[in-house]
């Protein structure tokens, strides 16, 4: 799945990639591949302005710690964060639901 | 000099902006890339193998750079725009209430109709730049739930506090030297809480502006 097709939606699963447990830019990448597997199909380097602008828009808290014996980012999702993430999966539930409903299936 | 080295001076110098709107973003970057040349490494690859996948993930400098550049002018320019809500709020304190060189002005001048002119006009200016500041600051961080702010909202945003941090100051150093009463005190007042943190803001508008 190209970045294009995940525009808009990008926001959302990051917050639902951090929604269990406070994770790094690179473990929140590797969640990423795995939850898709490996279908997401977008430089990695593109996350870390995301996660900047939803750190300063409230929805993710970041601090540096220490993983695997060096010092990391790491972001954990705040109670805003949590609600715009059940927000969204509440839209795009509606939304599949209705396009599944048009399409049909082949 | 690594690739990864290489990729990272590159990276930086197409970031524009203070070095500390980038310090943190570049060193996320680094450690991002040296994890994932970790990874490839432990899965069998070489050293240069491992740093040349990792890049290759990564996405080029001329894929990554404009979204760094975003964050980096949000950055700047939300610090501008706070820098210039805490100058003005002393403002009202030494024009009006607190030094009151607005009313010590106005019966001194020996132009008052000038001196009244431009007191009103500092009232609006101040009045509406600090509106102007307070909306910017509040745009450039929770309002990004809600708007698509990037570098054109930071380049007005530094434009705004550019033009009030020059304004503000232009015209009441014009005010003090019609009232022809100008004490030390209140000159050394003028510098210390108008002068000099208004030129403050001004150049980091200006590096918000190099940024964007």
């Amino acid at each position: 799945m190209k970045a294009d097709a995940l525009r808009g939606h990008l926001d959302s699963l990051i917050l639902a990639v951090v929604e269990k447990q406070p994770l790094h830019g690179y473990a929140i990448i590797e969640a990423l591949n795995a939850r898709s597997g490996g279908e997401l199909d977008l430089p990695t380097g593109t996350i870390y302005p995301a996660l900047r602008r939803l750190e300063k828009a409230g929805y993710l808290h970041s601090s540096w710690s220490e993983v695997g014996g060096r010092k990391r980012r790491t972001y954990e999702l705040s109670s805003a964060g949590r609600n715009a993430l059940a927000a969204h999966r509440q839209e795009w539930r509606t939304f599949a639901k209705v396009v599944s409903g048009v399409l049909g299936e082949a | 000099m690594s690739a990864v080295d290489v990729y990272l001076a590159d990276l930086r110098a197409a970031i524009p902006g203070p070095s500390w709107t980038r310090r943190d973003l570049l060193r996320e970057a680094g450690d991002h890339l040296e994890d994932a040349t970790e990874a490839y490494a432990a899965a069998g690859y070489t050293t240069a193998e491992a740093e040349a996948l990792a890049l290759r993930d990564f996405g080029s400098v001329d894929d990554i750079a404009p979204g760094f550049r975003d964050t980096v002018a949000i950055g700047a320019a939300r610090r501008t725009a706070l820098m210039l809500v805490l100058v003005m709020i002393p403002q009202a304190f030494l024009w009006d209430d607190g030094i009151d060189l607005g009313s010590s002005g106005r019966l001194a001048a020996p132009d008052a109709g000038l001196f009244n002119v431009l007191d009103t006009i500092i009232e609006y200016v101040g009045t509406i730049g600090a509106l102007g500041a307070v909306i910017a600051l509040v745009a450039t961080a929770i309002g990004q739930r809600w708007l698509p702010i990037g570098r054109r909202a930071a380049r007005l945003t530094a434009a705004w506090a550019f033009a009030i941090a020059v304004v503000i100051p232009v015209i009441g150093l014009t005010m003090l030297a019609l009232t022809g009463s100008l004490t030390v005190m209140v000159a050394l007042a003028a510098i210390a809480f108008m002068a000099t943190p208004f030129a403050l803001v001004a150049l980091s508008a200006q590096r918000t502006l190099a940024a964007c």
